[in-house]
């Protein structure tokens, strides 16, 4: 097991979502109306995707708020180009240095293009319909074609009381929650939260297919939003594969979310995840069993942004899953408990400086005790263009900890300087 | 590793093409809206302005700016300019003071805004100072003679706005004077202008 934590060290890599620029040439505006700087979104950003792709009208007070249809006949008219983004890029360079007790050290650098993305987005014309596709050609430097995203949906309401229903194949956290809550980061690297690092192997953003139904409230000025949000999903091809590694089928998620936006730019989120699926443990050694296993999430999240300029965000997540390394020892558990705080500072619309520390304590029935790994990390990140549309990124992480199975020791430092092209 | 390479020129050549379709976004976006801006009385929603947000913006000289309008300037600057470029004020010149009220008003009743009332008025303020000095056309179309020979070709005015460098040219030589700049800004009738740059519902008076 320890081999496999060591592993995940290694490849701590971005998570893959980015923003989308079709949107911003539609209404010609910059790619910052919804990012903070790409592809971290904003309230507006936010609200777009809750509206079904649509620009969020002003809510005045004492004004009738505008439904979805009236949004949807106000849209510019429909194009192809307005509703593809071909070159969604990053090109990365990366020098990392690993350490593992009882291994000698490994350095390793290079460039490669690291993630070429192609979406579709927006409304369907004339109707309330909205849908996604994401394509990803490139991902963390290799070359492997996968529709990433693809669901449809319907949009109803009015822009202070809407709500939504979709269907199809969409990752579980994509533009949910609050900034604190989002998988969306300024650090070129995916934080640590947000990584595969249990020995059960659960990733937390996964792409099942399944309905996602999602309620939102707003008040004058957007000064409030309230948002619920409820996902019910079977694992893809509907034997689990992708819930977790060795699970054969039987797989099934819910996930719910809450989210409270209070201007300007801060939130709140909760979220609960309940998952269970046949897990195959020992596979194909003379020991291999199944058992069913739940998996379980909670986590709580806020962030406060200081004058327009200093975002302060933090967060906790708690896990939970059955664990059995022997057939029939019922009773295991993996847990974890997994902290992190953030300071980004935005010197100006197009300059942020961040740094994030995570501390994730981890513990296994049968394993040593509690075991924990810590993450600094810290970014520059850069605009190179007025419309926002090319940013320079670069960061430094430290990783160090013991994995809970053997309580071997493994660090790791990376350097990542990048360009990120949206078009 | 060349494998690497070779996809790393793929990427460039692939963004090279898409930064090409990116500048011409502006100009389809312009021809792709001739929508009306009102739908019905009920709800109105500002047409995107037809400029390109990478363009390059209007020179503007603080100094001949009053302690208000740089007041103003530099909100513009930071709330404003989150989703727009200085063009779309300088773009909007056909705007009047009411127009420009509603406007900004709305914006603030925007997610992301972070705008205040006060600071709304003092966006206001510049928002119309620069309204008008941008009526000042031969000062704002002389700034792009680029070659310095005291005349205007076509090609050293923006695109956006060579449909008036072609109504302003009457002698047709393909040059603009500061003199036919001047006859042509003379000849517009800013009450026909204005009415059309309204846009949105009035804005309501906050308590």
């Amino acid at each position: 097991m320890s081999v496999s934590f060591a592993l995940v060290l290694l490849t701590l890599t971005q998570t893959n979502l980015n923003a989308m620029p079709q949107y911003s040439r539609r209404y010609n505006v910059k790619c910052s109306a919804c990012h903070t700087i790409a592809p971290v979104l904003n309230e507006m950003g936010y609200m777009f995707k809750r509206l079904g792709y649509h620009l969020p009208p002003a809510l005045s007070k004492g004004q009738k708020a505008p439904t979805i249809s009236d949004l949807v006949k106000a849209e510019p008219q429909w194009n192809m180009a307005d509703n593809f983004a071909i070159a969604v890029a990053d090109f990365s360079f990366q020098l990392t240095r690993n350490t593992q007790e009882g291994a000698s050290s490994a350095s390793a650098s290079g460039f490669q293009v690291n993630v070429w993305n192609n979406y579709a987005g927006g409304w369907v014309p004339n109707t309330n319909f909205f849908y996604l596709a994401e394509f990803d050609i490139i991902t963390n430097g290799v070359v492997s074609p996968t529709l990433t995203n693809a669901y449809f949906g319907y949009a109803g309401g009015n822009a202070k009381s809407n709500w939504y229903l979709a269907g199809g194949r969409e990752h579980l956290q994509i533009g949910e929650g609050t900034r604190a809550a989002g998988v969306y980061s300024l650090m070129p690297a995916s934080p640590l939260m947000f990584e595969t690092v249990s020995p059960t192997s659960f990733i937390f953003d996964q792409s099942p297919v399944g309905l996602d139904a999602g309620y939102t409230w707003a008040s004058d000025g957007y000064k409030n939003v309230l948002a619920l949000t409820g996902k019910v999903t079977n694992g893809d091809n509907a034997d689990g594969s992708e819930i977790l590694g060795l699970s054969s089928k039987h797989a099934k998620d819910v996930w719910v979310d809450a989210d409270w936006w209070f201007a300007p730019e801060s939130g709140v989120t909760f979220l609960d995840y309940y998952g269970a699926k046949d897990q195959t443990q020992n596979s194909g050694a003379d020991s291999q069993f199944t058992y069913r296993a739940t998996i379980r999430r909670q986590g709580l999240f806020a962030n406060y942004m200081i004058a327009n300029k200093v975002d302060v965000l933090g967060g906790y997540m708690r896990s939970k899953d059955d664990w059995q390394s022997v057939a029939g020892t019922g009773g295991g558990y993996f847990r974890a408990n997994d902290y992190y705080g953030e300071a980004n500072y935005y010197v100006t619309p197009k300059l942020a400086l961040s740094g994030r520390y995570d501390v994730l304590e981890q513990r296994i029935t049968g394993g040593p005790g509690r075991e924990a790994a810590h993450e600094w990390s810290a970014a520059v990140n850069r605009t190179f263009t007025r419309s926002g549309a090319i940013i320079g990124r670069l960061g430094y992480s430290y990783l160090s900890g013991r994995d809970p199975v053997g309580a071997v020791k493994s660090t790791n430092r990376l350097v990542q300087a990048d360009v990120l092209f949206n078009f | 590793m060349n494998i690497l390479v070779r996809f790393s020129m793929v990427g460039l050549i692939w963004v090279s093409g898409a930064v090409a379709l990116h500048g011409q976004a502006g100009q389809r976006v312009k021809d792709a809206l001739g929508l009306s801006a009102d739908k019905g009385g009920k709800f109105k929603i500002c047409p995107a302005q037809a400029y390109d947000q990478d363009a390059p913006e209007p020179a503007l000289s603080t100094a001949s700016m009053s302690a208000g309008v740089l007041d103003g300037y530099r909100l513009f600057r930071s709330k404003c300019g989150q989703c727009h470029s200085l063009n779309q004020s300088a773009t909007k010149s056909e705007a009047s003071v009411h127009d420009w009220t509603n406007m900004v008003f709305r914006m603030q009743d925007m997610p992301s805004s972070h705008m205040s009332e006060t600071q709304s008025k003092a966006i206001v303020t510049f928002v119309v100072w620069q309204a008008d000095y941008s009526n000042d056309l031969v000062k704002t179309l002389m700034a792009f003679d680029k070659d310095g020979d005291g005349k205007l070709s076509k090609s050293e005015v923006p695109e956006r706005m060579q449909g008036m460098f072609d109504r302003a040219d009457t002698n047709r030589d393909g040059m603009l004077t500061p003199e036919e700049i001047r006859k042509y800004a003379e000849a517009q009738d800013p009450s026909l202008a204005a009415a059309s740059g309204n846009c949105g519902p009035d804005h309501q008076t906050k308590k």
